[in-house]
């Protein structure tokens, strides 16, 4: 049996042949699945995801055209999920661990907390010290009379100076 | 792992497309069946209508021969012009037009959907 290209499974889908989807997904789910395993740890939330984007992708074949290719308009699906999980999923928590944007997550003993927090420049450490005894962003802008995006600017650099000087400590 | 997360996918899907065929064969059999039985509602008051006033009995000039006919033709449409119940006659117009749409829609799309259905019935009957 000849392998039946991507317009041809399109068109037989549209037409009401929902198996012919399957194949679709055998073809492109390896890939997406990547796409997403690099960008998330979680074994569950990845397969969500993967979920989520094929069955966008069914509930709006009638409306794409088979002659595009498919995988830029999964790549995108995929894209924009991943993007909806991390605003879901934002959350800076300090304690002997830190969770950063996209959920990775390092465990730190203690010490070498503290000693890398001696590390960051003055500015960056006050904040993060605010953020562990809780304080929201908003909180600590209006206690350092700063706006709250250049709050968020330094936390962000902050933990990317942790997560370097982490990682430089451990090799 | 892969098999695993292809029959989710698929799974889900399934579950999608048997809501939504279902909710469509549902509202088409409704939407069918209310269109038609006002399409039968104006039809039964508009033949009403006209028995009443025995406008068909203009049409027994018929009997009289062509040449009758042909000479008062304007007279005859006259009549049945005056004496017809317009807005009814415009209301299932109308209605016999959308009951027709609804139908051409419901036969052009009836192989897509026959299809669907039986995909969807091999599929729960595997599982």
């Amino acid at each position: 049996m000849a392998q039946l290209t991507d317009i041809d499974i399109l068109s037989a889908v549209k037409k009401g042949n929902i198996n012919k989807y399957e194949i679709l997904v055998k073809k492109y789910m390896k890939i997406i699945y990547s796409l997403v395993a690099k960008q998330l740890f979680n074994k569950l939330d990845i397969e969500d995801i993967v979920q989520v984007v094929f069955v966008k992708f069914y509930k709006n074949i009638e409306r794409f055209d088979e002659k595009r290719p498919v995988l830029p308009y999964l790549y995108q699906i995929a894209k924009n999920e991943l993007k909806m999980y991390y605003r879901s999923h934002k959350e800076l928590r300090l304690s002997d661990s830190l969770e950063i944007a996209d959920n990775r997550k390092i465990e730190f003993n203690i010490d070498d907390l503290d000693t890398i927090l001696k590390e960051l420049p003055p500015e960056q450490k006050d904040i993060i010290q605010m953020v562990y005894d809780g304080f929201s962003y908003s909180e600590i802008a209006e206690k350092i009379q700063k706006p709250l995006n250049t709050v968020k600017t330094i936390v962000r650099r902050a933990r990317i100076k942790i997560i370097h000087t982490y990682y430089g400590k451990k090799t | 792992m892969e098999k695993k997360l292809e029959d989710k996918i698929i799974d889900s899907v399934y579950r999608f497309e048997t809501k939504k065929t279902g909710l469509q064969i549902i509202s088409n059999i409704v939407i069918m069946l209310c269109v038609g039985f006002v399409v039968f509602i104006f039809a039964s008051l508009t033949i009403d209508y006209f028995s009443q006033l025995h406008t068909v009995d203009v049409l027994e000039i018929f009997t009289d021969g062509m040449d009758t006919v042909m000479n008062n033709v304007g007279n005859i449409m006259n009549i049945i012009y005056y004496e017809t119940p317009k807005r009814l006659v415009t209301l299932l117009l109308i209605s016999s037009l959308l009951l027709f749409y609804i139908l051409l829609t419901f036969v052009t799309n009836f192989e897509s959907m026959s299809k669907k259905i039986q995909s969807i019935i091999r599929f729960w009957l595997k599982r």
